[in-house]
């Protein structure tokens, strides 16, 4: 059974290390937008879907499968209440100064199922007591309020959002003594982003997620794009921000209890050809795109939403026959044991043979994370008779075991 | 430039085989004073340089001395709570000090020193990223005392920035302060 460790936006060990996390959302009036990247070593990352219940909105989190069980870092509710959590540098000192009333579960929690706005949030902050601070979360609502919530000296403390923005990433945004020092590339990122932005748009927030987005040890391992207002979401799986899967929270609610292991909704999808905003002298067009082994179908139109409009092609990509590739490797590894024992100057042989357990282990390890997709396959679909002068708008839709489909981002070309 | 005129300098005064030159390595504890630094806000943060020094007599009892080294400084800042940030701020040092031996012609000598010193900011990082604000270029004047015994140096001195290093938009003013205890060797 999968035991909710409602969190506080934070990922297991924090205290021992500093996991980075990138929060933002912007509004304008008919636009309310919020978006997250996750940075962390977890690849399990999880959705899990709870609908309505009585006293309880129906919401989703987003988390990681831990030890414990599934522990979330975000959400949204049906209400249009979102929050999204990031990581602080551990504190050891704080205290229910206030001897105010705790709760048993978490206040996040509480917060998603039975609040609509921030004001309400901020409320429920404000009356009870939590202990756990290892970050902070940002709120916003559909009516596009946010506030960022932190644990100031002695209390908790509200910052509330002054421009059509608000961004956190790893610091104490309360902090006004030391701001000349918080210099975070992310944060900069993200805010040059969305100020310089005439309208607020899922183009733009992914933008500045893949500006903010993390690799190494640490890499982004999802992304999220939050539609407040429409209930949607695009997610984005090991900052590849080429395939996005687009979620309607009511919809997904329907259909009950859901908990969704996140990287198996993923294709690993890329559109080779036409390139973006390719001039093609023809009218035969040939497609080309790679991804793992499935259906896909292709959409084409003049179009830019591909409303009403049936997929022109469809394709299966089978599965490849098995991974051969550790074979050689194994072979070499044979060889070289071999030589080192036969051969009386060992060293070189010995130092060779180490390299290669090293990077055997390393690739094995969890060391260098990389998607989990296992192959990814070429595919190109020929369109004839397309009009000459003509700008086409294309994606790739990944069909998904689930009935949940990931798609390309839509690519344009003209033909002349 | 400071580098060169340091280098040129060094460079003329060896070939007339007058000083004495070596390498030098220390430890230290820098913090920030300003009017907007709070005593209890701010702690001394922990470093270290390295560097050469030419040294060359000017009578008995008196020499001048360039020195060039890399320098860590900076400060420890309480943020919130019981947080701390460590700011810290690396910079290429040239203090010109004039030392007036005490006891000249002893086998174990001491001396007092005192100069002015300039610095090139080089990086400035904490944990939370490379802050911009910083000015490249700083002054100060530094202080010392210590002791000699054959081709070690022994010294504890005090370097005190004179510039302002905040450049953000930020009321009040940040200065250095690094107290510093150098071994030295001549060759």
């Amino acid at each position: 059974m999968i035991s909710l460790l409602l969190y506080t936006g934070l990922v297991p060990g924090a205290g021992k290390q500093l996991v980075a996390c990138s929060v933002f959302n912007a509004s304008r009036i008919d636009k309310v937008l919020a978006a997250t990247n996750k940075d962390w070593n977890n690849r399990e990352t999880r959705i899990l879907f709870l609908p309505a219940s009585a006293d309880k909105y129906g919401r989703v989190y987003f988390g990681y499968q831990v030890d414990e069980g599934f522990q979330n870092v975000g959400g949204m509710n049906e209400q249009g209440l979102w929050y999204d959590g990031a990581s602080l540098p551990a504190r050891s000192d704080i205290e229910n100064h206030y001897n105010k009333p705790r709760l048993k579960g978490e206040l996040c929690e509480k917060a998603l199922e039975e609040c609509s706005t921030v004001d309400e949030v901020i409320d429920l902050y404000s009356e009870y007591y939590t202990p756990h601070w290892q970050g902070h979360s940002m709120w916003a609502d559909r009516n596009g309020n946010s506030v960022i919530i932190e644990f100031g000296e002695k209390d908790v403390v509200f910052i509330r959002k002054e421009q059509g923005f608000q961004v956190m990433t790893n610091y104490y945004v309360s902090d006004p003594e030391n701001s000349r020092w918080y210099n975070c590339h992310r944060f900069r990122a993200i805010s040059e982003i969305l100020s310089k932005a005439d309208n607020y748009s899922v183009e733009v927030m992914t933008e500045a997620l893949d500006a903010s987005h993390k690799e190494g040890l640490t890499p982004t391992l999802f992304s999220n794009v939050y539609d407040l207002r429409e209930g949607e979401i695009y997610i984005y799986h090991f900052h590849q921000y080429e395939e996005v899967l687009r979620l309607n929270l009511a919809y997904e609610l329907d259909k009950g209890d859901q908990y969704l292991e996140l990287p198996g909704l993923f294709h690993g999808l890329k559109t080779l050809a036409p390139g973006k905003e390719q001039l093609i002298d023809n009218v035969n067009i040939e497609f080309k795109w790679s991804g793992a082994p499935g259906t896909y179908e292709l959409y084409c139109s003049e179009d830019k939403a591909f409303l009403n409009e049936a997929p022109v092609s469809s394709v299966s990509l089978p599965e490849q026959d098995a991974d051969l590739l550790g074979f050689p490797y194994l072979v070499i590894l044979g060889v070289l044991t071999g030589i080192s024992i036969r051969v009386k100057k060992r060293l070189p042989h010995m130092l060779l043979l180490g390299m290669l357990i090293f990077s055997g282990c390393a690739g094995c390890s969890k060391l260098f994370l990389s998607p989990q997709h296992s192959e990814s396959i070429p595919c190109s679909v020929m369109l004839d008779e397309l009009k000459a002068g003509t700008t086409y708008y294309w994606k790739v839709v990944a069909l998904g075991e689930q009935g949940i489909n990931s798609e390309s981002r839509v690519r344009r070309f003209t033909t002349i | 430039m400071i580098c060169m005129c340091f280098l040129s300098f060094g460079t003329l005064l060896f070939s007339q085989g007058q000083g004495d030159r070596g390498l030098l390595l220390g430890f230290n504890a820098s913090s920030f004073t300003g009017s907007e630094i709070l005593n209890e806000k701010s702690a001394y943060l922990p470093g270290m340089c390295i560097g050469f020094f030419q040294e060359f007599n000017l009578g008995p009892g008196l020499a001048i001395g360039p020195e060039i080294s890399f320098t860590s400084k900076g400060s420890r800042i309480q943020t919130v709570g019981d947080l701390y940030l460590h700011q810290v701020v690396t910079y290429l040092e040239v203090p010109v000090l004039l030392s007036w031996i005490l006891n000249p012609g002893q086998k174990c000598r001491g001396f007092l020193s005192a100069g002015p010193s300039f610095g090139l900011m080089l990086l400035a990082f904490n944990e939370v990223g490379f802050p911009e604000d910083i000015e490249r270029f700083d002054m100060g004047v530094e202080l010392g005392a210590g002791v000699r015994w054959q081709k070690l140096r022994l010294r504890f001195h005090i370097n005190q920035g004179f510039l302002d290093l905040d450049k953000s938009d930020s009321s009040g003013s940040i200065r250095n302060r690094t107290l510093s205890f150098t071994l030295a060797l001549s060759f």
